[in-house]
């Protein structure tokens, strides 16, 4: 009942003129970034980051979780009138979704999509509501090598399973340690790898990181991959017929669940959730040669996950601190940079933070659900921006964003060169999202590890001696063995997508 | 045969990146007071590194991955490269020239393959000239401007 109360006056927080209209603007601003292609949920945040140095953190981050969820919204349009994914999650929506528009039905398939959203984007924060507080009250207790064997979990867990080769995926994570490791170590204050360079003592700024490895390197495969786009479908009715209602709204039901387990894990992104939830339809439905044909079920289930999945995932970000997707590690970033730590103690030490940004979700999908019913031919139109006028306004953002963050054109120049980064690491299916997770998670993991074996005096054994940290060792070598084992047997075309970007 | 294998070069410069970390690495404490120092994670990680790079380049002689098209088309080859070649422009121009200028060289040459010329003239000037009233004047955001202050 507290934790009621709690929320009752994280709405009161919500409701004020102010956060609603950032709440308003980071919802848009995720549909448009859904619906166009070329600008993904990850590059937005990354990129709208520096915009919100001046404002209040409560509102940035409302407005930036706005862009998270509004992003999955918009994604599905794209799919169904012009079958371009405008996000990784949506790639799936265009196999039943694109077929149901060339059918005559684009609105139902939107339609069914919207309300699937809005179940799937709500029932985790009802869950983040009474889960999350007693999650972080029982992390509390966690000590350095818990911490340590948590966050290596995510990794191991991304890197495993995610990926095309595990050995692409370690040294992609190993890079974003060590970068995470350049300037001045907080613990000794020893300065490590600048190679004599005065910048390079502060570290390298995380916005800038991600904004060069998703933003530009997106752009840089965008124009070379030269864009055609589809004159979109038209849009009549919007609501199933009458014998569709129960077999979607089950769909909704599954996709809820597989969607809200599977943001908890670290290490998994929001395009899995939506594959997973096809292939049960799939599975569970009389008559599967129905599917990439137009069944409403393809539509209903993975829209549904995509979005539970993305509100599911900020459970192990405000319990926890640990980020389970690229997406989630950039509002990590942005947490830290506004002076919040994410963690277990976050719910105790900035509980009006914590519960006004959880209110804003719940009213961001209300105000995502009324733009999306209605209002869908409108969002259509959008979708016939050409890219040619799109992309100098994004490359315009990233470079004043960069420069921001400290006023120096270092910061450019570091963009600029992890945008070709992240377009050779694309190019050659090295994870940019273990790179991005560990530079996040980079400095924590480093104290957890010495703080763990200073406990220990120098030995390794402290990780399996105790309950939990010993449990979750374990649970890693598992998923480790899972994934050398379908590498080896090259099983892994199925989860192979290293997307969310 | 490594000429044409993407895999390959990059294991290679992985390898020569790792290897420098790990001599670096050896400069810092791997111990210190209190159990291990600055210099212990460098130490295993750009070890690690090593490690997985080199398996990384036998995959690779072995041609266990398939990195098609690595470097695309001309045309998009010529994309990417005004991009970069405009982006460092404006870099290196912005200190002196202001932001105003800088922008307008920037999109003009982001736009110019796209539309007629002065077409793309007039939309960058336009969209600078958006650009210092929206951040510079209303939002007071401290951007580079040249001595005479745009």
């Amino acid at each position: 009942m507290e934790n009621f109360n709690l929320l009752l006056d994280g709405f009161a927080t919500a409701l004020t003129w102010e956060n609603l209209l950032y709440c308003l603007i980071g919802v848009v601003i995720g549909m448009l970034v859904g619906i166009l292609p070329g600008i993904g949920p990850t590059s937005a945040i990354a990129i709208l980051i520096p915009i919100t140095f001046g404002m209040d953190p409560v509102s940035a981050i409302i407005m930036l979780a706005g862009i998270f969820s509004g992003s999955m919204y918009g994604g599905t349009i794209t799919s169904v009138l012009i079958n371009t994914p405008g996000e990784a999650a949506s790639v799936i929506t265009c196999i039943d979704g694109y077929q149901m528009a060339k059918q005559g039905r684009a609105g139902t398939a939107l339609g069914i999509a919207a309300i699937g959203s809005f179940i799937g984007g709500l029932v985790p924060i009802f869950l983040l509501v009474f889960v999350a507080p007693t999650l972080a009250s029982f992390a509390l207790r966690f000590g350095p090598p818990e911490y340590f064997a948590l966050m290596l979990l995510g990794l191991m867990t991304l890197v495993s399973l995610m990926g095309k080769s595990i050995i692409k995926g370690l040294i992609a994570a190993i890079f974003g340690f060590l970068l995470a490791l350049i300037g001045m170590d907080p613990v000794s204050g020893e300065v490590r790898f600048t190679f004599g360079t005065l910048e390079l003592m502060r570290g390298i700024d995380f916005t800038v990181l991600a904004m060069g490895l998703f933003g530009i390197s997106e752009i840089l495969l965008n124009l070379e991959k030269g864009s055609n786009v589809e004159k979109p479908a038209k849009i009549k009715g919007l609501l199933p017929n009458r014998d569709e209602w129960k077999p979607a709204l089950k769909s909704i039901a599954r996709g809820t669940g597989i969607g809200t387990f599977l943001g908890l894990i670290p290490g998994v992104v929001a395009a899995v959730s939506s594959l997973i939830s096809y292939t049960v339809e799939k599975k569970v439905a009389k008559n599967p040669s129905r599917f990439g044909k137009g069944a409403i079920e393809g539509v209903a289930g993975p829209d549904t996950a995509n979005n539970a999945f993305s509100s599911s995932a900020l459970i192990p970000l405000f319990s926890l601190g640990l980020p389970g997707s690229p997406t989630v590690a950039v509002l990590l970033g942005a947490l830290i940079l506004h002076g919040l730590t994410p963690g277990p103690r976050l719910f105790q030490d900035n509980p009006d933070f914590v519960w006004a940004v959880i209110a804003s979700l719940v009213i961001g999908n209300v105000m995502l659900l009324i733009l999306n019913l209605p209002l869908a031919k409108m969002w259509a139109q959008i979708t016939r921006v050409p890219y040619k006028l799109l992309f100098p306004i994004v490359i315009i953002f990233c470079v004043l964003g960069a420069y921001t963050v400290n006023n120096s054109v270092w910061d450019v120049w570091v963009m600029l060169l992890f945008g070709v980064i992240g377009y050779v690491m694309k190019k050659l299916d090295l994870p940019m999202a273990a790179t991005v997770l560990t530079f996040v998670l980079g400095q924590k993991m480093e104290s957890s590890l010495l703080q763990s074996m200073a406990i220990s005096n120098g030995s390794l054994l402290v990780f399996f001696q105790r309950p939990i940290s010993g449990t979750i060792m374990v649970v890693i070598g598992i998923i480790l063995l899972i994934g050398i084992y379908s590498s080896v047997k090259n099983k892994k075309k199925m989860l192979a997508e290293d997307a969310e970007i | 045969m490594i000429r044409k294998n993407a895999d390959a070069w990059a294991s290679l410069v992985i390898l020569a990146i790792a290897v420098a970390c790990f001599v670096t690495s050896l400069q810092y404490d791997y111990i210190a007071d209190l159990g291990p120092g600055a210099g212990f994670l460098p130490f295993w990680l750009s070890l690690l590194l090593i490690v997985l790079s080199a398996l990384y380049l036998i995959q690779a002689l072995r041609r266990r991955f398939v990195t098609e098209n690595f470097l695309p088309e001309k045309s998009g080859l010529l994309k990417i490269g005004l991009v970069l070649f405009s982006l460092v422009l404006f870099i290196l121009i912005v200190n002196v020239t202001g932001i105003v200028i800088a922008t307008a060289v920037l999109l003009f040459l982001l736009l110019m393959g796209e539309f007629r010329w002065y077409v793309s003239l007039a939309m960058a000037i336009f969209g600078a000239l958006v650009l210092y009233f929206g951040f510079v004047i209303l939002l007071n955001i401290p951007l580079p401007v040249n001595r005479f202050g745009f």
